[in-house]
């Protein structure tokens, strides 16, 4: 006869198993763990199979990758996690394609409003950068200061719903370096940071929250602003422009994908062939890191929309925002 | 029940090898077990640590104390235990939400899923309630399926201890389902629609 435990059994029985994120994070770990047990001079050898060769980073790519984040709204941080570097770029040519592709990933979690989709990104970063909170609405990505730094980061996790986002930054350990969340209230954007090396956590305003929509797209270039068609439109949109190419079709993660190459090849992305959502770009800035986003579009759950809580963890002492210069 | 035999020959988990193959086993039902608990997220992070733990104390693993499944399932349990308000909160939206049903299933199957997205809400404000010891006994029975002796392996506690609080678990998620017909398996009455939450943004 079947019990209250039967009934267990089926609660949250939906649960999915453990995503490749989940699978590469407990290999970190488990990597970070074995390294504290090696000497340094071992550590080349024994790797867990299926785990992930880290890149070199060249010495002489010291360039200061500066994110000002405050065109996205409720999606800033993802376009931090994106494109590292592109909004220092202004004025040149790759500034446009750079500029329209903000536009697009702004646009695209914009529309999702409507859709009533939940947006999730992953970006993962060689070794040997880190990121650090510079403002209420400012991240600077940038090659670290050393292996010792608390801000040395290796990937960062967005979620976004409707108009609010949430990022969080993970070291290599798979140790959290800092959340950020940013929303709207009272027309005024916010954002919270919640800092773990040293248990500090921040408010601050950002400004007014932009507004989205705007007129359909009638001319390519930099400003563009999209309508209501939301990222499908755009992306052929923009391919009607030739900023993109569009490549040929594969499967990324499991999902049928169109290649979109951008002209100054800096730039790939695979829209879902269906809905033409992003599923993945790769973004490699000028002289620096190759940057790998993994997209995830979902409908809203209790779990999901928890990944939006930001809870300030007991003992953690209130710091005024970061306000630290644009550059170094 | 997945992976109740060790995965090496003599079943340590010393050698790379070994773990590697135990942490192929064991990852996904452990970082199962620790989602529909705390969520995903955080079960990225708790999974993520429950393997590190395990790797850094493989040395104290004994194959003749405890199975590994077992092992790794404690680890994973005193960590879920250290977050307590996290699992606290997520009971508490699922008690308050109502659940997704996909309906677009076979018409047999959707009775079932509506009765489950019945039960749901219950179900969390029921595990909400009880205390940490006997949530972890009746989750470590009926999600991972775990016999009682197991159990105790598992919190290094008596059998007996399991039993008793086992029993009044599943007592007090009893009382909580209330005029839930098991037989029928629906509700002797309508229910009420549960009360939407702040965070349905829709």
């Amino acid at each position: 006869m079947p019990d209250e435990l039967d009934a267990l059994r089926r609660f949250r029985d939906e649960t999915p198993g453990p995503s490749t994120d989940a699978w590469n994070r407990a290999r970190a770990a488990i990597a970070a763990a074995r390294a504290e047990e090696e000497p340094a001079g071992r550590r080349r050898g024994h790797r867990l199979p299926g785990h992930r060769s880290p890149g070199r980073i060249p010495s002489q790519r010291r360039v200061l990758w500066m994110v000002t984040v405050g065109v996205a709204a409720a999606v800033a941080g993802l376009l931090a996690v994106l494109l590292p570097g592109s909004l220092a770029s202004r004025g040149t040519g790759a500034q446009i394609k750079t500029t329209a592709f903000v536009t697009h990933v702004e646009h695209a979690l914009s529309e999702l409003s409507h859709r009533n989709l939940v947006g999730y990104a992953r970006s993962e970063y060689p070794p040997g950068y880190s990121a650090e909170p510079v403002s209420p609405g400012g991240l600077r990505v940038s090659p670290s200061t050393g292996a010792g730094s608390p801000w040395n980061v290796r990937y960062l996790v967005v979620w976004a719903y409707q108009r609010v986002s949430k990022e969080s930054a993970f070291s290599a350990a798979g140790h959290r370096v800092f959340d950020l969340r940013f929303a709207s209230a009272g027309g005024t954007l916010t954002s919270t940071g919640v800092v773990y090396h040293s248990r500090t956590w921040w408010r601050g305003a950002i400004g007014p929250v932009p507004a989205h929509g705007g007129p359909a797209p009638t001319q390519c270039g930099p400003g563009i602003r999209l309508g209501t068609g939301g990222w499908p439109t755009f992306i052929r949109y923009e391919l009607s422009c030739g900023e993109f190419t569009k490549g040929g079709q594969q499967r990324i993660g499991g999902t049928e994908a169109i290649q979109l190459t951008g002209n100054d090849g800096r730039e790939t992305i695979w829209v879902n062939a269906r809905t033409y959502l992003p599923v993945r770009t790769v973004f490699s800035a000028p002289g620096g890191p190759q940057i790998q986003t993994d997209f995830g579009w979902f409908t809203p759950t209790q779990a999901r929309l928890a990944e939006l809580r930001l809870p300030i963890p007991p003992g953690f002492r209130q710091v005024a925002p970061p306000n630290q210069p644009s550059g170094r | 029940m997945e992976g109740a035999q060790p995965v090496a020959g003599n079943g340590h988990i010393i050698d790379p090898a070994d773990f590697e193959a135990a942490f192929q086993q064991h990852f996904p039902p452990v970082y199962r077990f620790i989602a529909r608990r705390v969520g995903p997220a955080l079960a990225e992070d708790l999974a993520a640590e429950t393997f590190a733990t395990a790797y850094r104390r493989r040395a104290t693993f004994d194959p003749g104390r405890a199975s590994l499944r077992s092992w790794l399932y404690g680890i994973a349990a005193n960590l879920v235990r250290n977050h307590w308000r996290a699992e606290q909160h997520l009971l508490a939206l699922d008690a308050r939400l109502v659940p997704e049903v996909d309906l677009s299933s076979s018409p047999a199957a959707v009775d079932e899923r509506i009765t489950a997205a019945m039960l749901a809400p219950r179900l969390a404000a029921g595990l909400a309630q009880l205390t940490r010891d006997q949530r972890d006994v009746l989750l470590l029975c009926a999600w991972a399926e775990f016999s009682h002796e197991e159990i105790a392996a598992v919190l290094g506690i008596a059998p007996g201890t399991v039993r008793s609080r086992l029993s009044r678990a599943r007592a007090a998620l009893r009382e909580r389902l209330g005029d839930f017909n098991f037989d029928l398996w629906t509700f002797d009455r309508p229910q009420p629609g549960p009360a939407r939450g702040g965070l349905d943004h829709a």
